[in-house]
């Protein structure tokens, strides 16, 4: 509601494996497009297995009618696995920013995008000692630097959907990772 | 409240397409469902666990599908308004009691979320295959509804109208959504700005004879006191066998035929986009009438007059419709996720071609494949 209104649409793609909070990234983005008054379409591919495999969240964030929901070409890509990275990563010259988290990807040396690393395996493992807050990490960076969703709206999705055990957690990891965005030069 | 609590009824929240099913099912009133967990359509099955236990409902997890539609049919008969929901394979197993279900004219919904078939198929992949059996998956022959959303808001505002027309016409109605619209979350409003029909179970005349203005006996229930038979073999007003007399079968065939044609034009829902000048229009039905809309649009971009006619009603046919679309246009194209299902069905109704535009890779179609297939048309 910060946001005027009218803005182009986005289409962000996250992938990784099942299992990394890949899909639930997703719906938290989702719910705070929602909470900035806007339309959305949040998809996710996945295979049959339980874990492990590919796993695919897809949103489109607009101010007017979505008419085809899946991603296109991804304005925003976040990728937590080489697997997703190899493809998925744009292909020449391409507007998409490329999140990576070095931990899984070494991006490739032909690809286009304009990239940003985010250690967020490696900083969630020293602050809360596992891996599952890394998503949040990734959240807390991407919204500082593309202002795809609001900070106030992201809170509260995280809050929303974070049972209230882990909530505090939820919001420091969320706060690294703007951190890490404000120093990485946003 | 068990679980989860409920959402605002006014404000648009984010939601899955088979999470509002259910909503939209507690909402107009289900009080039972009893089903069988499948890809890509289990959410409907959690959610409705969850709502009926809150509810004081009926919720029973049965032993496969027959059995879940057979549970279906015993709860309507109950008097309660009942629901499953499955996925193509499910579908084919619930054929024989749902030619029960049409015969006996018995109110139910059944929410198919359509994957990537024949048989097991991909499971968590999208498909529009069971288009025709919605119709013809029965012996003999059947009239039932089937109705087909596009979006997270329609899996809510379709299920209420399925029940309300099932209500209404006593014939099993099926939601025929796909995984991709089943498994999207959108914004949705999950209002309470609707009609709710309930069957007549009073009044004059027999439960399976006799009947109404619109063609609709009365409907009383097991249990309200009246003595009542129900059965699949061919039956008088009462709903006593009568097996050998042609002019009872041939009247009760007929009747059941023309409860649901009699009354097309309030069943079939049809919607048009940019139709007015169109030379060239898609035919499209759920996920699919969405990559026709978009398509349509750059077509429209780049000099070309397109336009869409998105069925919300799939069966009955919108025979009309699609007649009145090829006098419109020189050229109609489907989309659709199946090797030319509903293709093969507009054909029948218009001298215009209809080209199928037919996917099954198990994705949805992205707007310019069609644009691209528009443009190579002769």
């Amino acid at each position: 509601m910060n946001h005027a209104m009218n803005r182009s649409p986005v289409q962000v793609r996250i992938g990784g494996e099942a299992g990394q909070g890949v899909i639930l990234a997703g719906v938290m983005l989702a719910q705070a497009a929602i909470g900035d008054g806007r339309k959305v379409a949040q998809s996710a591919r996945y295979g049959a297995a339980v874990r492990g495999g590919e796993a695919t969240a897809d949103l489109v964030i607009s101010d007017t009618p979505i008419d085809y929901p899946h991603v296109e070409t991804p304005d925003i890509l976040v990728v937590f696995s080489q697997q997703t990275y190899d493809k998925f990563a744009p292909a020449g010259t391409g507007d998409t920013k490329v999140f990576y988290d070095p931990f899984f990807v070494t991006p490739s040396k032909t690809a286009g995008g304009s990239l940003w690393e985010i250690s967020a395996t490696e900083m969630a493992i020293e602050k809360f000692g596992k891996s599952t807050s890394s998503n949040l990490i990734v959240l807390g960076f991407i919204a500082q630097l593309t202002e795809v969703v609001s900070e106030e709206s992201l809170l509260a999705a995280i809050e929303q959907n974070l049972p209230s055990r882990h909530r505090a957690a939820g919001l420091e990891a969320l706060a690294m990772g703007k951190k890490a965005a404000v120093e990485a030069g946003a | 409240m068990a679980g989860r609590k409920r959402v605002a009824e006014t404000t648009e929240v984010l939601l899955q397409g088979n999470v509002a099913v259910a909503e939209a099912a507690i909402a107009v009133g289900c009080r039972f469902f009893g089903g069988y967990p499948i890809t890509p359509s289990s959410e409907i099955m959690v959610r409705m666990a969850e709502l009926l236990r809150a509810d004081d409902g009926v919720f029973i997890q049965m032993e496969d599908e027959l059995a879940s539609i057979c549970a279906v049919i015993g709860a309507s008969w109950s008097g309660a308004k009942s629901m499953t929901a499955t996925s193509g394979p499910g579908l084919s197993l619930m054929q024989e009691a749902l030619g029960y279900a049409y015969f006996t004219e018995t109110p139910l919904v059944l929410v198919d979320i359509q994957r990537a078939g024949p048989a097991t198929g991909q499971a968590t992949h999208v498909g529009q295959g069971d288009m025709m059996q919605f119709k013809y998956g029965s012996h003999g022959d059947v009239f039932p509804v089937a109705l087909v959303p596009w979006s997270v808001q329609e899996c809510y505002d379709l299920t209420i109208r399925a029940f309300n027309l099932s209500e209404k016409f006593r014939v099993p109605v099926f939601l025929a959504a796909d995984e991709a619209v089943g498994h999207l979350r959108e914004n949705v409003v999950l209002h309470r700005n609707f009609e709710v029909v309930d069957r007549i179970k009073e009044g004059a005349g027999d439960p399976f004879g006799s009947p109404l203005p619109d063609g609709v006996p009365i409907m009383p229930a097991f249990g309200d006191g009246g003595r009542l038979m129900v059965t699949g073999s061919t039956h008088d007003g009462r709903g006593f066998r009568k097996v050998d007399d042609p002019e009872i079968h041939d009247t009760l065939v007929t009747r059941l035929m023309r409860k649901t044609l009699d009354h097309v034009d309030e069943i079939v829902e049809v919607e048009e986009y940019m139709l007015d000048d169109a030379e060239i229009a898609f035919f499209a039905y759920g996920v699919s009438a969405r990559s026709a809309l978009a398509a349509a649009k750059r077509l429209r971009s780049k000099g070309v007059k397109a336009g869409l006619l998105r069925a919300l009603t799939i069966w009955p046919f919108p025979e009309k419709q699609v007649t009145q679309l090829g006098a419109r246009v020189k050229t109609i194209v489907v989309p659709e996720l199946n090797k030319g299902m509903i293709t093969g069905v507009a054909r029948g109704f218009t001298g215009t071609p209809v080209h199928a535009f037919a996917q099954t890779n198990g994705k949805i179609i992205e707007p310019d494949s069609l644009v691209k297939f528009v443009e190579g048309l002769p």
